[in-house]
């Protein structure tokens, strides 16, 4: 059985949230990237001659709830004083089988079976548009069914530019364009939503909001009327790194050229089947103070190493129990149908797991949480949906070597 | 001066204004009079940084009205604030604050004290006093869940000094809901044994689903006043919450002392009460109203109100909780009252973690030939774990405690009692030791011993503790990457106007802003160009020197990007406001 999976292009360091410092007299800060297609607003008005009027400047919230929005939000919300427009995201995992480049020569080869999970939004691109940039919105706006949109960092990592052709296990799509991540959400690929029902790209995850009132109002009337009782997360451009669903953690694009991409076969239940050559390659096993030996991509090995050696040496060691770690590298999903878990590019471990089941609030002493945060752990205790127990690893901070033996 | 119509002083002369107010808190003349809106805002944050700087106070006293005023004169006229001198008084605060910092010494109160603004001082001392406490405890629970508005409880709590404490609470079953079990809860800290049983809290959304049976959580081997439990001791006198630095608004009440202050200065006291059951949450910046026996300091009722800011909407709304402004979402009252003479009760079978310790009538290991007076020995004994083994001792007088740790098996290049990684250091009798920024544990270091003395006292006393142990502190061997302070920063990195004190851990390049007690803070730098995931719900959108950032007021975090490096500033006991006028004084 032959497989051929694309290589993943390295240079994508600006996309990486926390980059190492290698030296504090060095500082080598990485090329920007924007996040954030708008510059956040500060403020919901501009400054003008004192004859002039006050302009009124949109603001944009985010809202989304986990799991997916309740139907018919997205018109609820426009109908609220102040809303002067909304987009409605779904989002969902699709899976490439190929791809061509403009020339049709292919480029990513999988072998039956086998498939990349991309993470796949689709969007009305009128509305979408409303929310970008001049020169983002106007190719998003022009946008058409049977078309795909990249974002530079999803180009990188696929090694496409416009012309191409992506083959996904529900249909085709044509790359019409590449924009920056920070328009497109950090996902991997933007079709029409009028594909969306054909690839299967249906939970509308999240509302792009644009209002003009006072935000406190927007969104008591958001929590209290039209979602009671659900949990639902607001966010400005600036209150997060990526205006998207799952703001909590990397997106999957990040996720890949932090610690490469593979590809994957379903298994029953939530289990997947990842390429064993990029198990051989980044997977390894190696000791750590306190938990012993765990089994994670090799890029996260130090820095759970000092987290866990600094517990020790301030006799804190205790705070971990050995017995209750459930582990780094685990080939699966989040859920049966879910998206991949972070754990199937071993870069997430789950300490003390007694006591800390996902869907319930915290046991965790907080001296542990702290340890993790300071050494670029993310914790999932504070997640919309907490879980914990678990700790994401910090992006790595060298991806040239990622890049090209997946 | 009588009031006069027209013109007021502060019409005819601001600075002249905020000099004579600035005077009369020094004890140098009256207070102006009539003192308007600007000048009487001038006057509460000068009296909450006076109150602030109070413990740890600088011998010479910085005169800070000229540096305020050069500072006001200075403000750039492209950001204009309605209030301008809400930036005069936060201006005081960092000022004085950084000027105090370089320049404390042990000595007197630098003014005179407001009324009850030594309460901190006296919540420190009244923690000797308080042997025991048994109380009929109530507690009011509004908006834990759209159907459950109100939760009533009634139960007892009884403490015995130094770290025994028993909660038992019992929800009114006419407050239960359809679906929901009854919410009943017990806290035991019984020594070197807690333990907790009750519901597990879990998303509002999930509910009654998600919270199931009560189960119980049972930690055994814990050390003296250890950290490793939500120890609910501050339930009795919130002795954390008012440590030095504290910014308080307290009043004189009939037979107590009210004040007014936010869940995240209480959140001790708060987390302890909601460390066993299903109890809902509430946000940092929640209000709250504490009355504190006049006497004894301890809490007699603990109100938190909620509050209506954006960001704690928004956290709301994460949280499910939809709440009106204003509702008084925990309402607890103590009432003290003899209690049947009943025992704590014993720990219910479950799954038991085990903190390492055990105690031992004898530790072995040097101890201090002084401690305060009253003070007596408590809990010995040896803390074992993957790291040193440590002897450890303690001592108390009700509440207040002293704990010294001395191993000679340290493991590593730092030095013991967590200092973390920036550290000052301290003259400790003949030797040297060192201290965190915020001044809570005293570590010295010799020739294969090392100690920490920490506690619930100030740190003139854990220094005195530390000077009489028979251990003269060394300076950090070279090497030690807590004594490897940069002297330079790298071209960028931002520093404060005073002295440098800095340090690379690794990851971040570290600068300590120091201050009395609580009021210290650090300045994380690291090249980049975004944030990482907001993982937290209440993260809120602020302007920081002039670019977008992010606030947590859990934690007091505040983070952004400027010019090629990612920054955060933190401080435990520091408001946003104060944090922002801070990170606009760094400079490069």
């Amino acid at each position: 059985m032959a497989l051929i999976t694309a290589a993943v292009a390295g240079s994508l360091a600006g996309v990486v949230a926390t980059m190492a410092l290698t030296s504090p007299t060095s500082p080598t800060a990485p090329a920007a990237a924007s996040r954030h297609a708008r510059e956040p607003a500060i403020t919901t008005t501009t400054t003008a001659p004192p004859s002039a009027p006050v302009v009124a400047r949109p603001a944009i919230l985010l809202v989304w709830t986990s799991g997916g929005l309740p139907p018919g939000l997205a018109a609820q919300v426009a109908a609220l004083d102040g809303v002067t427009s909304v987009a409605t995201v779904r989002g969902d995992e699709t899976a490439m089988t190929g791809s061509l480049d403009a020339a049709g020569r292919p480029v990513d080869v999988l072998a039956d079976g086998w498939h990349v999970p991309l993470d796949t939004l689709a969007i009305e691109p009128a509305s979408f548009a409303e929310f970008l940039d001049e020169d983002a919105a106007e190719l998003v706006a022009g946008l058409g069914p049977g078309e795909a949109l990249l974002t530079e960092t999803s180009a990188a990592l696929r090694r496409l530019a416009t012309g191409a052709t992506i083959r996904l296990t529900t249909g085709e799509v044509t790359v019409a364009g590449v924009i920056d991540d920070g328009s497109g959400a950090a996902a991997e690929v933007l079709v029409h939503a009028d594909d969306a029902a054909v690839l299967d790209v249906n939970t509308e995850r999240y509302l792009l909001v644009a209002h003009t009132g006072d935000r406190e109002t927007l969104q008591r009337a958001l929590a209290t009327e039209l979602l009671e009782g659900k949990s639902v997360r607001f966010r400005t451009p600036a209150e997060t790194a990526w205006l998207r669903h799952g703001d909590a953690v990397e997106p999957p694009a990040v996720m890949k050229t932090a610690f490469g991409e593979f590809a994957v076969r379903d298994r029953p239940g939530r289990d997947i089947e990842i390429w064993p050559a990029w198990v051989e390659r980044w997977i390894v096993t190696e000791a750590v103070p306190i938990l012993g030996e765990v089994r994670c991509h090799s890029s996260v090995i130090e820095s759970l190493r000092a987290a866990m050696a600094e517990l020790e040496q301030a006799d804190l060691a205790h705070l971990v129990d050995p017995g209750a770690y459930a582990g780094c590298y685990s080939p699966r999903r989040i859920g049966p149908g879910l998206p991949l878990s972070h754990h199937a590019w071993g870069a997430a471990v789950d300490l003390n797991v007694d006591g800390n089941p996902r869907g319930s609030f915290s046991t965790q002493d907080e001296r542990l949480v702290e340890t993790m945060l300071r050494h670029g752990w993310t914790w999932g205790g504070t997640w919309l949906v907490p879980d914990p127990a678990h700790y994401e690893a910090p992006v790595a901070a060298d991806m040239d070597a990622l890049g090209t033996d997946r | 001066m009588p009031p006069t119509r027209g013109a007021t002083v502060a019409d005819r002369d601001p600075q002249a204004h905020l000099r004579r107010i600035s005077e009369a808190l020094d004890g140098d003349g009256a207070l102006p009079h009539p003192l308007d809106p600007e000048g009487a805002a001038f006057l509460d944050a000068a009296t909450r940084l006076r109150s602030r700087m109070r413990v740890e106070a600088a011998a010479t006293p910085p005169d800070v009205t000229d540096a305020v005023l050069e500072r006001v004169r200075a403000e750039p006229k492209a950001r204009p604030s309605p209030r301008p001198l809400s930036l005069v008084a936060a201006a005081v605060f960092v000022v004085a604050a950084v000027g105090a910092a370089l320049a404390v010494r042990p000595g007197g109160p630098i003014a005179p004290e407001p009324v009850l603004a030594d309460v901190g001082e006296r919540v420190l001392q009244a923690q000797q006093d308080v042997l025991a406490l048994d109380a009929a405890v109530t507690l009011v629970e509004r908006g834990a869940h759209p159907e459950v508005p109100v939760r009533t409880y009634a139960g007892t709590l009884r403490y015995q000094a130094p770290e025994r404490l028993w909660l038992h609470l019992v929800q009114d079953r006419t407050s239960l809901a359809t679906g929901f079990p009854a919410n009943d809860l017990d806290l035991v800290v019984d020594d070197g044994r807690a333990w907790s049983s009750g519901l597990r809290g879990c998303p509002v959304d999930a509910q009654p689903g998600c919270l199931g049976d009560s189960d119980a959580r049972v930690v055994s081997g814990l050390a003296p006043f250890a950290a490793d439990w939500v120890a609910p001791l501050d339930l009795v006198i919130p002795v954390d919450a008012f440590l030095p630095g504290a910014e308080l608004a307290a009043s004189a009440t009939g037979g107590g002392v009210e004040i007014t202050t936010t869940v995240a200065r209480l959140q001790r006291t708060i987390d302890g009460l909601r460390a066993a059951g299903a109890l809902r949450a509430v946000h940092a910046t929640d209000a709250v109203r504490v009355e504190l026996d006049r006497d004894t300091f301890t809490i007699r009722r603990l109100t938190v109100t909620a509050g209506d800011t954006a960001a704690r909407v928004a956290w709301a709304a994460s949280n499910g909780y939809s709440e009106p402004a204003g509702t008084a979402v925990l309402d607890l009252t103590l009432t003290e009252q003899s209690l049947p003479g009943s025992p704590f009760p014993t720990a219910p079978i479950a799954v038991e973690r085990d903190a390492g310790f055990a105690d031992r009538a004898d530790p072995g290991g040097p101890a201090p030939t002084w401690l305060p007076t009253g003070f007596s020995a408590h809990r010995g004994g040896v803390q074992h774990g993957s790291g040193a083994t440590t002897t450890v001792r303690s001592w108390s007088d009700g509440r207040a405690w002293i704990r010294v740790d001395v191993t000679t098996e340290r493991a590593g290049d730092a030095l013991v009692g967590g200092l973390g990684p920036i550290v000052r250091a301290l003259e400790v009798g003949d030797g040297t030791g060192y201290t965190d920024p915020t001044g809570s544990v005293v570590s010295l270091h010799d020739d294969g011993i090392d100690a920490a003395v920490s506690g619930s006292v100030p740190l003139a006393v854990l220094v005195r503790v530390a000077a009489s142990l028979p251990i003269l502190g060394r300076e950090l061997p070279e090497g030690w990457p807590q004594g490897e302070v940069l002297e330079s920063l790298p071209e960028g990195a931002l520093r404060p106007a005073g002295a440098l004190i800095a340090r690379y851990d690794g990851v971040d390049l570290l600068v300590a802003l120091p201050g009395p007690g609580q009021t210290s803070a650090v300045l994380r730098q690291r090249p980049g160009t975004t944030l990482g995931p907001a993982a937290k719900a209440d993260v809120s959108q602020v302007e920081v020197r002039g670019v977008a950032g992010r606030y947590e007021p859990r934690t007091q975090v505040v983070t952004w990007v400027e010019g090629g490096w990612i920054r955060e500033l933190r401080s435990e006991g520091l408001d946003l406001a104060a944090l922002l006028v801070i990170a606009e004084d760094l400079r490069p």
